[in-house]
């Protein structure tokens, strides 16, 4: 990953969540007291904030200090033991957590464990009192084993998967401009982001003069040969480096399409006139490979959409607001960003998750602290008052069934039924 | 269930979620408009609430119509389809919600199935979008069945189950109202409630000073012959009777213990001197006894419920704010009543849920609601004003970098560590 990037997906944007933290966290522990009713009204009703227990974080490669440090933060805030598990693909990371997170954290309540996949099975074996796992590509299918894993012992999970995350783009836009939000979001870590756009849909208008002004940007980010770039990214390792090799034969290669094996380099590479029977179109794409399938018109790009898994994120672009508009109301997905790419996720106030396929849970900002805390409903009641309760004992009566009512009653408030 | 019961927990409990939803629908469904860092001020950023799609309720056959129209309420509210299984075990409560459900509810959009055991599981192999499950005694297991199930299609539940309620008994107390304020809570549908308190921890001396009030509380509610009373419940069926009446060979039986099979009638029961390996002490009662273990002080009662298995709530009694804070500090459960019984679940403005054992997510009032509606992360930027964007595209440069840390930076405010 080039240090540009790396400074800011794993550094500043991971220094925002730990501030935002701090800032805010002796607010957020707070008990929370609540409304009560006319039976209730002499009492204290609070909502506390209690830790699980012990956590276990299991983090990706692809930001593997990100996705280990964003969820640790929280876990951590909300009171709980963490055993944290960062992935064994990116092997210095690894050590580096291994080695240096003991320096910084108590031995007695924060673990690191190293393990490669059959490992992990065997540590999902143990019970946690919250799991929560952030995967990459394939990962919907690890996904079900983790959640079958804590179904055994009854442990809430957040899952962080991926998906094929579409990118509409309309008829009326500045093409210019979004050919480089695209292919920033598209090239960022050499495509390894879980909310990179997967592929465009679009009309073959739009098809024509995207690929033009893709092309423009890609020069402009780095250069003619983006093998020499020190900013372009490149494969995390062998296995993926041939995977995305073999999904090079959709559609037609129209920008890129070079790859080095030795380097576990990829072009950054635009292919036009994908079908959604071609290789590229079955699994979510981790890499620098950029689809267009041209589709009709918005509809057309909706019902696409719709007939598939429910991605992480759904992307529009177009100058009509009405357009943007309607995409994000007929279709389904983790988040949604108008008119760029990625950025939605660097707002700690916008909670981040998947739904179907793509996920489980959301978190960032407040919403990690929420996600490690149980939110336990608390009532403090007077040891005296007894009066009060006279009226809900036996001997039952309908008079005491009356009051009873008129002192615990939620009213309707207006008749109107229309919201 | 006598009707004054029936009325209480069945009719009006649910006409107050009911209220609280209606009164309160339109400003929770509403795009949650979110703060926003420097790049983005001139960006909409949102949460849009979104349904899952099609959610299963589960409902118990304990206060049957309570535990399936409070989750319908919520589901629909999200803007779900829902399909219904109420529980097979209340045949005419069952029968009720297949016919008349369908006379007010769209057709196309939500769906009664009466299952049983066999027929549910087989429910459970269908693709769900969320599925929110009630069990009763036993629950555990089922709910490991469920999130199983679940798993495989990586469907979100919420799990509502139940566990041993300790309820502690301190030596500070008004020991009439606690009397009171336990059977009621102990007796209420013949002790079939989730959150009934199970078990009584107390000191020796409590224990003889609760007996004789334990016992003029139950005189007051039920006659000398609660079988001839109108205001006390019977046992659901054989085998739960049965189950129940195999637990009164635990410590000796202080008040009640008489049954009879014909009607399912188990008397109000107080059993002293139980042991924790006792019959009644291995599962959760769900019946109308009321074991009392004798333990030595606070310590050990907080002790005694750290070994086990997070209940669904903890109760203590205490005249000394302190002894109840302690007991809540130290011990950790779905929902916690100082001081009462069953009473924090009837302010819509707790969330109700267990932890651990106990559940998974939480419910009634808004919480409800936001167990059913999907909070998707949603950005909309502008299509011009490219030059806010040209920081973060390559090439990268140490300026440009500095410059972007300013921008997306969130600052620490104040260097205290301390909170």
């Amino acid at each position: 990953q080039p240090s540009f990037e790396a400074e800011f997906s794993e550094i500043i944007l991971c220094k925002n969540e730990l501030h935002e933290t701090l800032n805010n966290l002796s607010r957020w522990m707070k008990d929370e007291y609540v409304d009560k009713n006319t039976a209730t009204r002499w009492d204290s009703a609070f909502i506390r904030k209690d830790p699980y227990g012990v956590v276990l974080i299991i983090a990706p490669w692809n930001y593997p200090i990100n996705l280990l440090l964003g969820p640790l933060i929280g876990a951590i805030a909300a009171g709980n033991c963490v055993v944290v598990k960062p992935s064994e693909v990116t092997k210095n990371i690894e050590r580096l957590v291994a080695e240096a997170l003991p320096s910084y954290l108590d031995k007695d309540c924060f673990a690191v464990v190293t393990a490669g996949v059959q490992e992990t099975t065997r540590l999902l074996e143990n019970k946690f009192d919250y799991i929560f796992f952030t995967g990459t590509s394939r990962s919907p299918s690890v996904g079900r084993i983790i959640m079958t894993a804590a179904a055994k012992h009854l442990t809430p999970v957040t899952l962080e998967l991926g998906g094929k995350n579409p990118c509409y783009v309309s008829d009326t836009c500045d093409v210019q401009n979004v050919a480089r939000r695209v292919a920033w979001g598209r090239f960022f870590n050499a495509g390894q982001t879980c909310i990179a756009p997967d592929y465009v849909l679009c009309s073959l208008e739009m098809q024509e003069k995207l690929l033009l002004a893709l092309s423009k940007t890609v020069t402009d980010f780095y250069g003619s040969n983006p093998q020499k770039s020190p900013d372009f990214g490149r494969i995390v390792g062998e296995k993926h480096f041939q995977r995305l090799q073999e999904l090079l034969c959709s559609g037609q290669v129209v920008i890129g399409g070079q790859t080095d094996e030795k380097e576990r380099y990829i072009a950054p590479t635009v292919l036009a006139d994908v079908h959604p029977s071609d290789p590229i179109m079955q699994e979510e794409i981790f890499g620098p490979i950029l689809p267009i399938v041209p589709v009709a018109n918005m509809d057309e790009a909706i019902d696409f959409i719709n007939s598939r898994e429910r991605p992480l994120v759904v992307y529009v672009f177009s100058s009509n607001d009405k357009v943007v508009n309607q995409v994000l109301e007929r279709t389904s997905s983790g988040g949604f960003c108008g008119n760029d790419t990625l950025m939605h996720v660097t707002l700690t106030s916008l909670p981040f998750g998947g739904i179907g396929s793509s996920g489980l849970g959301m978190y960032h900002g407040k919403f990690t602290f929420n996600t490690f805390t149980h939110h336990r409903g608390c009532l403090h009641r007077n040891m005296g008052l007894e009066a009060l309760n006279a009226l809900r004992y036996p001997p039952y009566s309908q008079q005491k069934l009356g009051v009873v009512w008129a002192a615990s009653e939620v009213k309707r408030k207006g008749a109107c039924t229309l919201l």
